[in-house]
């Protein structure tokens, strides 16, 4: 679907992270010690970031730039996250998710790049997300 | 069964005395939302008593807490941004992003006029005669009304009310009977804050109460927004019973784009100013005049991003483009498309038959762009509030600037170019209140006057800022001796 207009993305990128809070409540169920606060914090975080992405699209409107965006499709983010009994199945799934989820950012943070307020929290949530990268690849199972 | 509004008069919602009512009806979905009552004079005059009535005890509470109520007020509507927009679009039609854009300008008028305490500051000399000092204070002026238009429910009577009320006035709003129900919510709120009884009223209605509100002698000042008749009518009206009147009126918005534009960033630009609101909106650009060898790329950039705009209802995923907010509003823009095609312009993109699947019967009508437009036709002169754009072409600066000089209206005016000596020249010479550079839409923030120059705007401050200050305060100067 295409993305054209500033609240649309923000809205994606809200829906994003309520996909992240309901995958890493699921897979935290399932998962014990060490890798459930990391997935729990994941899912806090998220919920944070919501708060935040909701702040940023109510103060950042510009009545007066609000214009249309172009050639930013939201189907190449989206991600399997059904979540099954196979924790590394589901760790790969985490990192996928991640990995559309750091690329979504940054590409919404050039899209909006006329907005400076906007882009710092957009590449904010971006990095956030790499960070999250490096913390699933140093878990073994 | 279907509400009938009520007025907010001395702190409580009343009913109206009239009889009759008007259907809001949602323009995308033609959902009747709520009906409106068209209030009597006998309704106008209690609100007006009440915030006589309230005035001595509302002027003489200090500033500083005058301004916590708009602290307070500011904090609900933020708390509530969502649902007021989300009513924006239901009654008016706007899409999401653009009631949002609303709300919060909205807002920060609340914000700004929450400085009270250093804006109303008057000044003071020493000695100006041996042994003798003179003071300038600002005091309030008493009842001011407030007449907002359709096109911006929640921004425009936010322009003046949070103004008038810092100030220590005491306010009748009259909203548009098309959109009253973002007013009735922030009335709402305001009821919520615990403003005392009789500061803010809301008396709904249609011209009957404009004028009975015109005509009462214990109203000081109006505020007004619409069209340039009605504007010119209310500031008579004024006159003649001795009130301030700030009135805004039309507009017919030329942007001129030279041939160094960068047409990249200028046609998502001059979509949204003429796009933007569905084109309902004193600041919409309307007329694009192509200087030089730009004619040609432009319009067929323009006829090609135009034609992509997804027209749709405002709260509906990814649409960009909503209807117009009423069926004469609808007629009337059909009609001023009739009429470019009659009068001879060339039609580039004919949004007339556009069709929305899911809302068969809105009001909706596409982008629509006519090219070969000439100053004397009906579409160069008159204000359609609607999504249509015309092209003109002009050979310099200096013929552009005279095309824009020569119309009655001195709204709104930009230029899209990469050099500072034609912006600066554009700047200084074209005889409108409110001048963009590279930006299609040039909406003063709060803390700037809302301008507007010639049948634009009669009165003499206009909106928002400090202009709101001088025109809610009356100036008095003490002069002192002691012996």
């Amino acid at each position: 679907m295409e993305l054209g207009t500033f609240g649309a993305i923000l809205k994606f990128a809200f829906e994003l992270e309520s996909d992240s809070i309901n995958f890493y409540k699921k897979v935290s169920e399932n998962a014990q010690g060490e890798l459930k606060n990391l997935l729990s914090s994941f899912m806090d975080a998220s919920k944070k970031n919501q708060q935040l992405i909701e702040r940023t699209r109510r103060m950042n409107v510009a009545e007066m730039i609000l214009e249309t965006i172009t050639g930013f499709d939201s189907d190449k983010y989206v991600v399997d996250l059904q979540v099954s009994n196979n924790l590394r199945d589901c760790l790969n799934k985490a990192i996928n998710l991640e990995e559309k989820s750091a690329q979504f950012y940054m590409d919404a943070s050039s899209k909006l790049s006329f907005l400076p307020e906007v882009k710092r929290i957009l590449d904010k949530l971006g990095k956030d997300r790499e960070g999250r990268i490096s913390k699933l690849k140093t878990i073994s199972l | 069964m279907v509400e009938v509004l009520k007025n907010y008069i001395n702190g409580e919602w009343v009913e109206s005395r009239g009889t009759k009512t008007l259907d809001v009806v949602n323009p995308a979905t033609l959902e009747v939302l709520a009906k409106v009552p068209l209030s009597t004079k006998e309704d106008v005059d209690e609100a007006v008593k009440a915030a006589k009535e309230a005035f001595w005890e509302w002027r003489s509470t200090p500033p500083l807490t005058r301004a916590r109520y708009l602290f307070e007020l500011r904090n609900l509507l933020e708390a509530h941004f969502e649902e007021i927009s989300e009513i924006v679009v239901k009654e008016h039609g706007k899409v999401l992003d653009e009631a949002r854009g609303e709300v919060r300008r909205a807002i920060e008028n609340v914000e700004v006029a929450a400085g009270i305490p250093s804006l109303m500051m008057g000044y003071n000399s020493e000695d100006v005669a041996p042994g003798i000092d003179e003071i300038c204070i600002r005091q309030p002026l008493g009842v001011c009304c407030i007449l907002a238009p359709y096109n911006f429910p929640a921004m425009v009577p936010l322009w003046f009310l949070p103004y008038a009320v810092a100030c220590g006035n005491t306010v009748v709003v009259k909203p548009s009977s098309q959109v009253p129900l973002t007013m009735k919510r922030i009335m709402e709120l305001i009821d919520e804050v615990g403003f005392p009884p009789g500061v803010v009223n809301l008396v709904n209605g249609s011209r009957d109460v404009s004028n009975a509100l015109l005509e009462n002698r214990d109203v000081k000042a109006v505020s007004f927004v619409g069209s340039t008749p009605v504007a010119l009518h209310v500031y008579k009206k004024a006159a003649e019973t001795g009130k301030r009147a700030q009135c805004q009126g039309g507009a017919k918005n030329y942007l001129v784009i030279m041939p160094d534009a960068d047409l990249k960033g200028t046609i998502p630009a001059l979509i949204t100013s003429a796009c933007g609101c569905t084109g309902q909106r004193c600041l919409a650009g309307s007329i694009f005049v192509a200087v030089g060898e730009i004619y040609e790329p432009l319009k067929k950039a323009l006829v090609e991003a135009a034609s992509k705009i997804k027209v749709g209802y405002g709260l509906d995923e990814g649409v960009q483009m909503g209807p117009l907010s009423f069926k004469e509003q609808y007629e009337k823009v059909l009609y001023y498309i009739n009429k470019g095609v009659e009068e001879g312009a060339k039609l580039l993109l004919d949004g007339r038959n556009i069709k929305v699947l899911k809302y068969p019967n809105g009001y909706f009508i596409g982008p629509t762009i006519f090219d070969e437009v000439t100053p004397d036709m009906t579409i160069a002169k008159e204000e359609i509030f609607g999504p249509v754009m015309g092209i003109m072409r002009a050979n310099s600066l200096d013929e552009a600037i005279e095309l824009i000089n020569k119309l009655p209206y001195g709204n709104a005016s930009s230029i899209f170019t990469k050099n500072g000596k034609w912006a600066r020249e554009f700047t200084y010479r074209v005889e409108a209140g409110n001048i963009g550079i590279n930006l299609g839409i040039a909406a003063p923030v709060a803390f700037f006057p809302f301008s507007g120059w010639k049948d634009s705007f009669f009165g003499d401050l206009h909106a928002q800022g400090m202009d709101c200050i001088e025109f809610f305060t009356q100036k008095k100067v003490v002069i002192t001796r002691w012996f």
